[in-house]
């Protein structure tokens, strides 16, 4: 037997369920441009039967059993890989470009020119050794070339200053994303106890994930509590109950808090593109001067040390119009420190008189122009690895840069399309479709209506059991 | 497939930033007017066009080079035409002045025109441009010839200067007074043959009279080998301003924006991106909600 009022106990459900889908279409549409949101859905299930002795199973109604986030872990996964390798390339590309255009070739500006000029003016010397004018021009033209040769260096080094306070922020950023991570995985536990999920939540955390994965290769995995376990390589960054390990920049190094090196690998994020470009690419900047090769400030080092010992070993070895000889062209502004652009000068005793220019092979012959011209064929010598000349060398060097940046820009270009074709799959089951949302809500008004008029029509037939029944004979 | 709102956005804001992306790259080479504006935009043509640019620098000095050179050669050979024609005029003198008929007055005069003969060749071998005397050798700073009464002194050196006129070939500049003057005994000839007319010594003269002649075909022959310097050096120049020709069309070729080709790119472009704008407006067109009571 069923009690009287056990439709009114149905009707209420329904008006529940209804209401309830409305305020989670409701909660879609207000978030509908919510980063990382997913849409939700509330799974409507009947409520248990009643059996009716000889009569059947009377169903009894609707609760809203469970709501959750529409979501492909597996896209998620996806994402990660490929937006991991995109922000790298996109970080070289981009640094690649910065350096392009420092290096400012090949526009009629550029090293090459300048280097061109300055041996050119040997040449014009080597016709004209008598001529002032055609010292003090050559003077100009070797105090621009210094000038020139420090300020590729002075900007690569700014460049890589840069790019070290770059580094520091997004060392900062990991550790920030970490630190949210684990208050999330506290609070998401505690929903997961209960037994519920926490969608609102699992949106944010993915969302810092994501946003991880720019900078870092991690791993992550999720334990039975729901708490995100984020490793690199087989470092913890967030452990389970909140514990966070912090990482910091030390010497250009990225460090644990407790010890070891970050694990960066190759090509994987933000934070391997910046270490690769400023101790690569760009190089270390050394005041002792040339040593070795590393990167494009031991390039410009290189030439200008070349340049100076072979041009002061000519030059001491010519005569000038005042018969002076054994002296350097070039001298260092601070002997304690190597050669290098910031560090060169044209000798004082030059720059007070350009007749010491040693233009003449032999003593007493003003009119001996052939060690400046010796001078200007330093740019036929193979000085570079005996086989290179410095032009040959810097020319090398532009259209390596080219070749990798153009490469750079490529990758970063499909890389972008493959991570827009991934987001747009997850926009396609997860976004939230106002068009849909809209049905939705006319779905659960109307449905929510009925179940109103339902009510009503109870409360009728009880209100005419109650009020009327009983009259007859009174 | 669903499609939602963000979809299309994403879509749109996606072709309008590449559509925009290629307005921006046909815009800068259409004001800069180069094609390569760093390396990565075409790494080889990079390289090739760095190589073009030094190499066109280094013809345009070479050319420098030439006209310097020529400019002296050019001065050098007219000189030298002016030694040759005095010489021959101071050889008549001594013809005239070994003739018997002659009285010892006229070979006075005859010798005072020699003399001044002698300091124009003395002038001649001072020739100078702006002060660089070319036929000092490597001592072009100060006169090489000075006269000192029937002494003519040599302060030049025997180095002759030469100047590049294209990669490694060295050509020799103006011969030196050594060579011109002193190893030919042009002025101790001269000096002796006015004292011999001054002496009325008629033997003496007509025994330079000989000397003056090998002198002449000395000069000749220096005449001769400048001359030939200087054709080489024309035909270098030409062949120079030939390759400064070719290396600038070549390099602008290169570096250069087909103007008429970018500007049809570039309408193509703005057309591409109008329509892009055009469907936009259209895909982000409101929802189902405008349409609902």
């Amino acid at each position: 037997m069923i009690s009287t009022f056990f439709g009114l106990e149905i009707a209420r459900r329904a008006l529940f369920v209804n209401r309830s889908l409305i305020d989670i279409t409701s909660h879609n549409v207000a978030n509908a441009n919510t980063e990382g949101y997913s849409r939700q859905e509330g799974l409507v299930t009947t409520t248990p039967p009643i059996s009716l002795p000889s009569i059947g199973i009377l169903g009894t109604g609707a609760r809203l059993s469970y709501i959750r986030r529409v979501r492909s872990e597996f896209l998620d996964i996806q994402y990660r890989d490929e937006n991991r390798i995109k922000s790298y390339w996109d970080e070289l590309k981009n640094s690649l470009e910065e350096i392009e255009y420092i290096l400012g070739e090949p526009t009629d500006n550029g090293l090459s020119s300048t280097l061109n000029s300055f041996w050119n003016s040997w040449q014009e010397l080597s016709i004209n050794p008598e001529s002032m004018s055609v010292r003090g021009s050559l003077k100009e033209r070797a105090q621009t070339l210094i000038s020139f040769l420090a300020h590729l260096r002075n900007e690569l080094v700014l460049q890589r200053e840069q790019l070290d306070k770059d580094l520091e922020i997004q060392v900062n950023t990991v550790n920030d994303i970490a630190v949210q991570i684990g208050a999330l995985n506290e609070e998401i536990k505690r929903a997961y106890i209960r037994g519920q999920s926490p969608n609102d939540l699992l949106d944010k955390r993915d969302l810092l994930l994501d946003k991880l994965s720019e900078l870092v290769n991690f791993d992550v995995t999720i334990n039975e509590v729901g708490e995100a376990i984020v490793n690199i390589r087989d470092h913890l960054l967030v452990g389970i109950n909140n514990m966070v390990y912090k990482m910091s920049v030390s010497d250009g190094r990225i460090l644990w808090e407790d010890g070891p090196d970050v694990y960066l690998g190759n090509e994987q994020g933000k934070l391997s593109s910046i270490i690769y470009i400023r101790d690569t690419v760009i190089g270390i900047a050394n005041d002792s001067g040339y040593e070795y090769e590393t990167g494009y400030i031991g390039v410009i080092d290189r030439l200008t040390s070349v340049i100076y010992e072979r041009v002061n070993e000519l030059h001491r070895s010519g005569y000038g119009l005042d018969n002076s000889t054994g002296i350097d062209f070039f001298s260092l502004v601070d002997t304690g420190k190597g050669i290098v652009a910031t560090n060169v000068k044209i000798n004082d005793l030059i720059l007070e008189d350009l007749n010491k220019i040693a233009s003449a092979s032999v003593l007493d012959a003003p009119g001996d122009g052939s060690n400046a011209l010796k001078i200007a064929k330093i740019s036929e010598e193979f000085l570079i690895d005996g086989s290179f000349t410095l032009e040959d060398y810097w020319r090398n060097q532009i259209s390596m840069l080219g070749i990798i940046s153009q490469r750079a820009s490529l990758i970063s270009n499909n890389q972008k399309s493959l991570v827009d074709a991934i987001n747009s799959k997850r926009e396609e089951i997860s976004g939230v479709s106002i068009d849909e949302e809209v049905i939705n809500m006319i779905k659960y008004q109307q449905a929510f209506s009925a179940a109103s008029r339902i009510l009503t029509t109870l409360d009728e037939m009880l209100s005419t059991l109650i009020e009327r029944t009983g009259v007859v004979g009174r | 497939m669903r499609v939602t709102f963000n979809t299309i956005a994403n879509n749109v804001l996606r072709n309008l930033s590449n559509n925009l992306t290629n307005l921006e790259k046909l815009q800068s080479q259409l004001s800069s007017g180069k094609k390569i504006i760093k390396p990565s935009d075409d790494p080889i043509s990079t390289s090739r066009l760095m190589e073009l640019k030094s190499t066109l620098n280094n013809n345009k000095q070479y050319s420098r080079n030439i006209d310097f050179l020529k400019t002296e050669l050019n001065l050098a050979d007219r000189v030298l035409q002016n030694i040759s024609s005095t010489l021959t005029r101071a050889k008549e003198l001594a013809v005239r002045g070994a003739s018997d008929s002659l009285s010892q007055e006229d070979r006075y005069a005859i010798a005072k025109e020699l003399d001044q003969l002698i300091d124009h060749l003395v002038q001649l071998g001072n020739t100078n441009i702006s002060g660089r005397y070319i036929f000092g050798g490597y001592k072009t700073t100060k006169a090489p010839l000075e006269r000192i009464d029937d002494v003519v002194l040599y302060r030049g050196d025997n180095n002759v200067r030469s100047a590049e006129i294209s990669n490694n070939v060295l050509i020799d500049a103006s011969p030196t007074g050594k060579s011109l003057f002193v190893d030919s005994k042009m002025f101790d000839t001269l000096i002796s043959l006015k004292n011999a007319l001054l002496d009325g010594n008629i033997t003496q003269i007509n025994n330079v009279v000989g000397k003056i002649d090998v002198i002449s075909d000395e000069v000749s022959s220096e005449l001769s080998s400048l001359g030939a310097r200087l054709s080489r050096i024309e035909l270098t120049s030409d062949l120079m301003s030939d390759r400064i020709t070719k290396y600038t069309d070549l390099l602008s070729k290169q570096e250069d924006i087909e103007i008429e080709e970018v500007v049809l790119k570039l309408y193509a472009q703005q057309n591409i991106y109008q329509a892009s704008l055009i469907a936009a407006s259209r895909a982000l067109q409101p929802s189902l909600i405008n349409y609902l009571g």
